[in-house]
């Protein structure tokens, strides 16, 4: 109780710190990840190519927020993922997302729920870095574990390595 | 067998070390995207305010219910590399910005879900990768587009986005009452550095006590110590304080090896002791004389010291922690002498209350044992002038 107290103590110091830095804020409740799915799907067209299907896979993974906001809210995912695309392509619609509370999709701007931009951008960076990153790895070379060899001196640790083609 | 090759001759060739486990191509990348999309499936379900918590056992029996996505990847061994990876990911989420950890690590779980689809229909790698780095970066021109600038100014905002973080965790009412010490703390140690704000949270520490309620959190401007005034006979307080701040012991050092003092003659004896009193003593006067009236000493005080310091109206603390220390350094301008003989005034620090109060009185008898005095070097004004030059310094307790 009192480590949950001091976890949310250190969140809400943090997004606060974050504002002073950044000081750029954005709707929270997977409203932006709603807009950054529409840009996304607009763009992928412009891009074309094989690289369309990536930008779209892109963008139905930023979609999983709100998705799973409202799978988590117990909330019927379909209803609410048409409801939210639909609200907006709307003019303002940039603000929508999902009411967890009132189990709809609202202006969630005016219910106050508000987060650092620097979050949510933070959030999209580093998953991107992270997903290109392991599929970028194609072979993984992982040496024995040194328990049980006897005399033998200390061997290099588990090294990954993306070369030595040998067939 | 993958360590194995051949030469022409069909003569094989050790070039990996036997029992080097080897997986390659699709293998290679399947069970990655298998192992990093299980740990984003583990804390899929805690995003948002109304997601479920997990409980975590560690080795010892300890357990931890939480929410919170750095947490629990913080608490869980992870074995497979990738999977690590994405533990790397929550935490330089936690590390930058201090909240979204469980966005992220869902995010990346996703993604590498779609790009399985997308290697599936034969799509290289490569082409999956620059397209999931084209839409990131349109996704940040987007983003900086729909961020709406905030005055800093605004409390009420400030509050919304605070309240918003804490929307998870199981603090109930005090969310009101957190959200505003938590945007008065990161007032107070925001600086600016050209036209930008920077706010290091590490310079806020916050303290947990338990006894009380989450409402009687409370902000202290200035440096906690967890520690007693050693003697009871020096002052509770002062003002003005010039802080002393020392690494050495104030005792007389015991020799390295068991020597033995033979002394047959009570006069002897006399000035044996006086000579002990006086080393500690001169040490005191030493103190007393580049004008401290606060010592805050790292290591050990003896008995003796304690009762001339006392005499002296000096108000000391003895074995405080070497990171205290370190913030007291920050906070108060002071600097931390190793040796006493090199103690000058330029040395002290200085705030303008050095106070021991008690924390979480009596409230519940089971507790009362935890209960300990600390010291609050204090003060908005002085901290205001430190910030500008040093970091400021400001404390929290956190008590539940």
């Amino acid at each position: 109780m009192v480590d949950e107290a001091e976890r949310a103590m250190h969140d809400a110091l943090s997004v606060v710190a974050d504002v002073f830095e950044k000081n750029k804020i954005v709707v929270g409740g997977g409203a932006v990840e709603a807009e950054v799915a529409k840009e996304l799907r607009k763009y992928a067209v412009q891009v074309g190519g094989r690289e369309q299907l990536a930008i779209e896979a892109f963008a139905e993974a930023v979609e999983t927020i709100p998705k799973t906001l409202a799978e988590n809210a117990g909330l019927e995912q379909i209803d609410i993922m048409v409801e939210l695309r639909s609200a907006h392509e709307k003019a303002d619609g940039h603000l929508m997302g999902v009411d967890v509370f009132e189990g709809k999709v609202a202006n969630l701007w005016d219910k106050g729920v508000i987060e650092p931009l620097s979050v949510k951008e933070q959030a999209i960076k580093s998953a991107a870095e992270a997903a290109a990153m392991i599929l970028r790895i194609d072979d993984v070379i992982a040496a024995s574990k040194p328990e049980e060899e006897k005399g033998k001196g200390p061997e290099g640790g588990g090294e990954e390595e993306s070369e030595s083609e040998f067939d | 067998m993958a360590y194995l090759a051949q030469t022409q001759s069909g003569q094989p060739i050790l070039i990996l070390k036997e029992g080097t486990s080897r997986s390659r191509g699709r293998e290679a990348q399947r069970n990655n995207i298998m192992a990093a999309r299980v740990i984003a499936e583990a804390i899929r379900s805690t995003l948002g305010p109304r997601g479920m918590d997990k409980m975590l056992v560690d080795s010892l029996g300890d357990i931890t219910i939480t929410n919170d996505g750095a947490a629990i990847l913080d608490e869980i061994d992870v074995e497979h590399p990738a999977a690590k990876m994405m533990v790397e990911v929550a935490k330089t989420q936690d590390d930058m910005v201090g909240d979204g950890t469980t966005t992220s690590v869902v995010l990346a779980g996703e993604l590498l879900k779609k790009a399985e689809e997308l290697l599936d229909q034969n799509i290289h790698p490569t082409i999956i990768v620059s397209g999931y780095r084209k839409a990131a970066k349109k996704a940040m021109e987007v983003l900086e587009k729909i961020g709406v600038t905030v005055d800093l100014d605004d409390k009420e905002t400030l509050k919304k986005v605070a309240i918003t973080s804490m929307g998870s965790k199981a603090v109930g009412t005090a969310r009101e009452h957190l959200a505003e010490i938590a945007i008065d703390a990161v007032k107070q140690i925001a600086e600016k550095r050209g036209d930008r704000w920077v706010a290091d949270v590490d310079n806020v520490q916050i303290i947990k006590k338990e006894g009380k309620s989450l409402h009687d959190t409370e902000l202290v401007r200035g440096v906690i110590l967890d520690k007693e005034v050693v003697h009871s006979g020096m002052p509770k307080r002062v003002e003005n304080a010039k802080i002393a701040l020392l690494n050495c012991p104030l005792e007389v050092e015991k020799t390295e090896f068991s020597a033995e003092i033979r002394i047959r003659d009570p006069s002897q004896m006399k000035a044996f002791l006086d000579q002990e009193t006086s080393m500690l003593k001169e040490m005191v006067e030493k103190i007393k004389k580049v004008g401290a009236n606060v010592l805050i000493c790292q290591k050990g005080i003896d008995d003796m010291a304690q009762h001339f310091l006392a005499k002296e109206g000096i108000l000391a603390v003895r074995r405080a922690k070497e990171s205290d220390m370190e913030k007291l350094s920050r906070a108060t301008g002071g600097r931390i002498v190793t040796n006493i003989e090199d103690l000058k005034s330029e040395d002290l620090g200085f705030a303008e209350l050095v106070e021991e109060r008690k924390i979480g009185d009596g409230w519940s008898s089971s507790k009362a044992a935890k209960i300990r005095s600390q010291y609050r070097f204090s003060s908005a004004l002085a901290l205001r002038e430190w910030s500008t030059k040093l970091k400021g310094q400001c404390m929290m307790l956190c008590r539940s």
